[in-house]
């Protein structure tokens, strides 16, 4: 009868045999309150934020609202995992389909099955292709998540317009 | 009882007139366009039911929303002639959530979120079930983002008939 190499010198040292290999996981909510929705003040004070950057998140219900609005997260939600990853993928999807065009957060709005995105736009691109991308996003979006998707959204001229102030 | 409704919603918002007209186009049009209505003669019989109340019991994490939703409730059961009970904040509930502040190690930093939950019950009180329908169709369909809305609807019943009347005592046994 075979015994395992390991657990032989084991028991000829009279040492405990050796975990078998494990790959630990993070589990934790390392929500990192300390930095996050906080930004650091350059040395020549010219950073743009906007009004929603330049207010950390303690000020939320007192200066600024939720990016997303949804019922997952109230006492008795349902789905509140599907809602925050459906939540980041749309990000991911807007921030790649408008590449450098939004000038906001963007904020998801969940109302019965309908999803509501919206968010300010710079005017960086033809009306036809913005038009498009509209079009494509909801599409695309609707298709994926599977209930309809809205996008309202509005344009802007030029980024300095959402500056509120220079850190 | 839906005819009735549909009155008291008319002298509101329309004219007699109007009402009338929408009441002679309206309700004829189907036939008149030779659509082919299905007869069900239990529709019509069938009496509407009758609430004795209906509790709508909001949920938010933002109370400045709720509050103002509730006054648009109160408002639309005002114009609506539906009439409001009681209305109370139960104790809003926290979930709270301790973490240490730094990454690894410093115990005795911790940070503490929470998500808060608050809540509104409000009252309507003798609603025939079609008023009722019309109510909840327009209030829902105006429910803002982040609001939950839990509708529970209470009816008086008649008291079965194995409680009303004494059972048969007498023994029933194979033979009589």
């Amino acid at each position: 009868m075979d015994v395992e190499p390991d657990r032989l010198i084991a028991s000829v040292l009279r040492i405990a045999p050796p975990e078998p290999p494990c790959r630990p996981i993070h589990l934790t909510a390392a929500c990192s309150k300390v930095s996050s929705g906080r930004y650091k003040v350059t040395r020549s004070k010219n950073k743009p934020l906007t009004y929603e950057q330049a207010n950390p998140p303690h000020y939320l219900f007192v200066r600024k609202g939720f990016n997303s609005f949804n019922t997952s997260n109230l006492k008795d939600g349902v789905r509140p995992s599907e809602s925050a990853m459906e939540d980041m993928f749309i990000r991911k999807f807007i921030s790649g389909t408008w590449h450098n065009m939004f000038l906001s957060e963007v904020i998801i709005k969940r109302q019965l099955n309908m999803i509501r995105i919206s968010g300010i736009v710079v005017r960086n691109i033809l009306p036809r292709k913005m038009y498009f991308l509209i079009g494509y996003t909801e599409e695309m979006l609707t298709n994926w998540l599977q209930c309809p998707v809205k996008l309202e959204l509005q344009t802007t001229d030029s980024r300095e317009d959402v500056v509120f102030k220079y850190i | 009882m839906s005819r009735i409704r549909l009155i008291q919603l008319g002298s509101s918002c329309l004219s007699k007139a109007n009402f009338q007209n929408i009441c002679s186009s309206g309700f004829k049009a189907p036939a008149a366009r030779g659509l082919q209505v299905p007869a069900d003669p239990t529709r019509r019989q069938r009496p509407d039911l009758l609430y004795s109340r209906l509790e709508l019991e909001l949920r938010a994490h933002d109370p400045a929303v709720l509050d103002s939703y509730v006054t648009f409730l109160q408002q639309a059961a005002r114009h609506l002639g539906v009439t409001t009970g009681k209305l109370w904040e139960p104790p809003r509930h926290y979930q709270r959530l301790s973490l240490l502040k730094s990454v690894h190690i410093f115990a005795k930093h911790k940070v503490q979120y929470e998500a808060r939950t608050y809540f509104r019950v409000l009252e309507l009180l003798r609603l025939t079930g079609s008023t009722a329908d019309t109510y909840l169709e327009y209030t829902q369909r105006m429910l803002p983002e982040g609001i939950a809305m839990k509708v529970s609807r209470y009816a008086r019943e008649s008291l079965p008939e194995h409680l009303s009347q004494r059972p048969d005592q007498s023994e029933s046994d194979g033979k009589s």
